[in-house]
């Protein structure tokens, strides 16, 4: 299977540059695309989705080109992170008018096989107004990956959703990166942890590094530290370092600092992916 | 390999929900008028004039509710469907149904082709007009008050506050054929630039929400 690839993409809004210089060669299975609100996720999924020119630079899929919207349109799927769509019509109509617009051949059994998919199938009858929104996002899905496309591009999987939807979300996100590409972009740190493989991080339109989730997490290897204080204590620490996490512990806080040498009484600790992106947006941004 | 050409308009029937039935609706009552005015046509025609092609505007709105009101619809822009069967194409279907419509109207009001033309003319103006606004503003509500407003104003004014762009004929009887072609060519180019702006702004709506 081939690779997706992206080359020196830049994506300018009038004077904005919301993309600068993006080059990524992207896996088939689950690839995650990691970073803060206005990184510029979304404007990259929408100029793999065609919706909007790249301003300069290439993109290419096996013998598919991006100067040819009309043959990637063909192989792409995209759910945009807000899919809020015909709210008075069932959920297998939508589906098959989805069917409709992207010429699928033998509708009936591929929307059959997709609802049984993103476990759909008893609600098929409901309309689209009546669902959770945890169920929303599953039609999203099946949408999507009508026409069995090559590429499938998902913005914001698992934005606005329960904590119970969000684990249920994320388990059929994980099962769809068999013989595809899947494109996962988030803010939320275990969305990724939870679904792919390899993934990129983005910041200010910049790629900052890319790689697998191993590899991103090791960025941070001796540079994590757990230190335990007094709950006096808590604000003073919190002042002289840089805390991403604090747990409390009785009448004690439990922090994680990052930082290039020990605090004094810390303890080293094993890097986690939240762990290493915090450390590559910090780096990145000095 | 250009981008295909692909209708599903059972679907879109039914994505306007109760909305589609106005027209229909409005075509019944007009119908209603004939009886009720003892078949005046003094009264009848301006009446017909005034109601009848302003909502020809109506499907060319609520077609694309869904499309560019509705926080989902750049899904759609990302099928493998021309910009150009969703958008202009679908409204001219759509119209050709309301000119059958009018077809009936006329025909069960008083049967003469120059009504028909009359209205038809004014039918594709305001069509037009509601594709344009549509796509251009977004919003039902919006689209709608402006078909509605430039209503209101021309009638209210005679055709007096915009002459040039009035496409109304305020006439109380029927006129020669050739008289109503011959006004009705304005109409017609007018509408035909809505029609071709709309589709531009289709085109090119990238705003997304
Ligand atoms: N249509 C637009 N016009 C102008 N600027 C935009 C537009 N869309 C996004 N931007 C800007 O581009 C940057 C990246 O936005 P976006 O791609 O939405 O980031 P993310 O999805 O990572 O939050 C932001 O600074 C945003 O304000
Ligand atoms: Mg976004």
């Amino acid at each position: 299977m081939d690779n997706l690839i992206i080359d020196r993409l830049v994506k300018k809004y009038d004077k904005h540059t919301a993309l600068n210089d993006v080059s990524l060669e992207i896996t088939p299975g689950m690839y995650g695309l990691l970073g803060p609100n206005g990184a510029g996720k979304t404007t990259l999924m929408r100029v793999l989705t065609t919706l909007l020119p790249a301003t300069e630079g290439e993109i290419r899929l096996g013998s598919v080109s991006w100067k040819q919207a009309d043959d990637v349109r063909r192989i792409t799927g995209y759910l945009p992170q807000k899919f809020a769509l015909y709210k008075h019509i069932r959920v297998e109509e939508v589906l098959d008018h989805v069917a409709v617009l992207k010429g699928v051949g033998d509708r009936r059994r591929e929307i059959e096989t997709i609802l049984e998919q993103v476990n759909l199938t008893e609600h098929r009858k409901k309309k689209m107004g009546q669902l959770s929104g945890g169920m929303v996002r599953r039609v999203g899905i099946a949408q999507a990956l009508l026409g069995d496309p090559r590429l499938v591009v998902v913005d914001e999987p698992t934005a606005g959703l329960d904590p119970e939807e969000r684990i249920r979300f994320r388990r059929l996100l994980r099962s769809l990166g068999r013989d595809k590409i899947v494109l996962i972009s988030t803010h939320i740190v275990e969305d990724i942890e939870a679904t792919c493989d390899r993934a990129a991080i983005l910041h200010k339109g910049r790629l900052v590094e890319q790689g697998s989730i191993d590899r991103l997490g090791g960025l941070a290897t001796g540079k994590v530290w757990v230190l335990t204080v007094p709950q006096q204590d808590f604000y003073e620490v919190a002042e002289a370092y840089d805390v991403i996490a604090s747990h409390r512990l009785g009448d004690r806080y439990r922090l994680r600092i990052l930082a290039d040498t020990p605090p004094p009484g810390a303890v080293c600790a094993a890097p986690t992916l939240e762990d290493g992106y915090l450390y590559a947006m910090r780096r990145d941004a000095s | 390999m250009r981008t295909a050409m692909r209708f599903d308009l059972r679907f879109d029937w039914r994505v306007m929900g109760t909305a589609a039935y106005v027209p229909l609706i409005v075509a019944v009552v007009m119908t209603l008028f004939e009886p009720l005015m003892r078949g005046s046509l003094r009264q009848l025609i301006p009446a017909l004039e005034f109601i009848w092609p302003l909502f020809a505007a109506w499907w060319s709105i609520f077609l694309f509710q869904d499309v560019l009101e509705e926080p989902g619809g750049e899904t759609i822009f990302s099928y493998p469907v021309s910009r150009f069967s969703l958008g202009i194409a679908r409204a001219a279907v759509f119209f050709l149904g309301y000119a059958m419509l009018t077809a009936w109207v006329v025909g069960v009001i008083d049967f003469s082709l120059s009504l028909f033309v009359q209205l038809l003319a004014e039918c594709y103006f305001y069509a037009g007009l509601g594709f344009f606004a549509m796509t251009l503003l977004r919003r039902t509500g919006w689209s709608l008050s402006v078909a509605f407003c430039y209503a209101g104003m021309q009638i209210l004014t005679g055709g007096k506050l915009i002459p040039l762009l009035n496409v109304y004929l305020f006439n109380q009887e029927l006129l020669p054929l050739d008289l109503v072609l011959q006004h009705s060519l304005p109409t017609l180019v007018m509408g035909t630039v809505l029609w071709g702006m709309g589709q531009w702004s289709f085109q090119k709506s990238g705003a997304y929400h």
